[in-house]
């Protein structure tokens, strides 16, 4: 006797998704072999099982309250989304640039000579008990501190 | 004259006509319940995602192109509406028969309905057991009787990988059926 078909094969033959000259093939190898013939039974009584589920309905129109939740819940898809969250995220993004900014004019008037007030003569004296730096000991100084004319 | 179809009214509902798109829900609604409910076992959870299937169909429809069938396109958001519920929720809880008694169903007739009760029972409880994959293209196939065509485009895989996953997926049912009529 022939090789018997796969499982695939005889479970699509029961869709009926078998071209036409595999599905001559198949019926006349079903009647031939008991084996395939058992598993075909097997399959069709699945399906009879199947279809005898009840066809459960939902029993009124769901348009209505469908159209309810559109009206009350906004868009959330795709583009639409994407727009409401910049527009969540603006106040967030401009206290960032704010703070951003003044942080470079801050830096800038640091680093900028001559735009900085350094105290000098006994007035710089006095402030020198506020230095890091005890009077008398030796500070060796950062570089850029010479570049600011300070040291 | 006849009735227009799932495509003209699609059409309309796409440029905003609600009543085009409600006749769409109510011809479309029973199935897609249906559908959800076998996946997810649950009537309250079926209810609000087939609410949930719509909502989406009608927000996506700007996307929807005429050369795709309308109830095709529809199961393709159910099936995915289903899978992400259950995969929220990790597992799927089944409604036995006897508690579905109260849903509303075409009654085939008392002498039907009670013998075909226990073998019903049986299949829920193995479809119960199959993988979320497995289950859902044999819903598509022997539920909703789609052809292997259809079912690939609802699930967006090749047409030959349907075939093998609904052979795959009826060899694992009757196994887990043959354990339940054994055990009962």
């Amino acid at each position: 006797m022939k090789r018997c078909p796969s499982i695939k094969d005889i479970s699509a033959y029961v869709d009926g998704e078998l071209p036409e000259a595999r599905r001559r093939h198949m019926v006349s190898h079903l009647s031939q072999c008991l084996a395939c013939a058992n598993v075909l039974r097997e399959l069709e009584g699945v399906r009879a099982i199947f279809r005898s589920f009840p066809k459960y309905q939902v029993g009124f129109d769901l348009s209505p309250s469908i159209r309810a939740r559109l009206a009350a819940a906004p868009d959330d898809s795709g583009s639409n989304r994407w727009v409401r969250r910049i527009f969540q995220l603006m106040p967030l993004s401009l206290t960032v640039a704010a703070t951003m900014v003044a942080g470079i004019f801050i830096g800038t008037l640091l680093t900028v000579p001559g735009k900085v007030y350094v105290p000098t003569g006994l007035e710089g004296q006095a402030m020198a008990m506020f230095d890091p730096v005890p009077p008398g000991n030796v500070c060796v100084g950062h570089v850029s501190c010479y570049n600011r004319g300070r040291l | 004259m006849n009735e227009p179809s799932d495509r003209e009214y699609a059409e309309q509902a796409k440029s905003g006509d609600w009543q085009s798109f409600s006749v769409l829900v109510q011809r479309h609604q029973d199935r897609v319940y249906r559908f959800v409910l076998r996946m997810t076992g649950c009537r309250e959870d079926a209810l609000e995602l087939t609410q949930e299937t719509f909502l989406r169909a009608f927000r996506a429809l700007p996307s929807w192109r005429p050369d795709a069938l309308f109830g095709t396109w529809l199961f393709r958001i159910a099936a995915n509406v289903a899978t992400d519920s259950l995969r929220r929720r990790k597992l799927a809880r089944y409604v036995p028969l006897d508690e579905c008694e109260d849903l509303v169903a075409h009654a085939p007739g008392p002498e039907e309905i009670v013998q075909d009760r226990e073998r019903c029972r049986l299949l829920e409880s193995a479809l119960e057991q199959l993988p979320l994959d497995y289950r859902e293209v044999l819903l598509l196939r022997e539920i909703e009787e789609m052809s292997y065509s259809d079912i690939a485009q609802v699930l967006r895989i090749r047409e030959g990988t349907v075939k093998s996953r609904i052979a795959r997926a009826r060899r694992l049912l009757i196994q887990l059926y043959r354990q339940r009529c054994g055990e009962a």
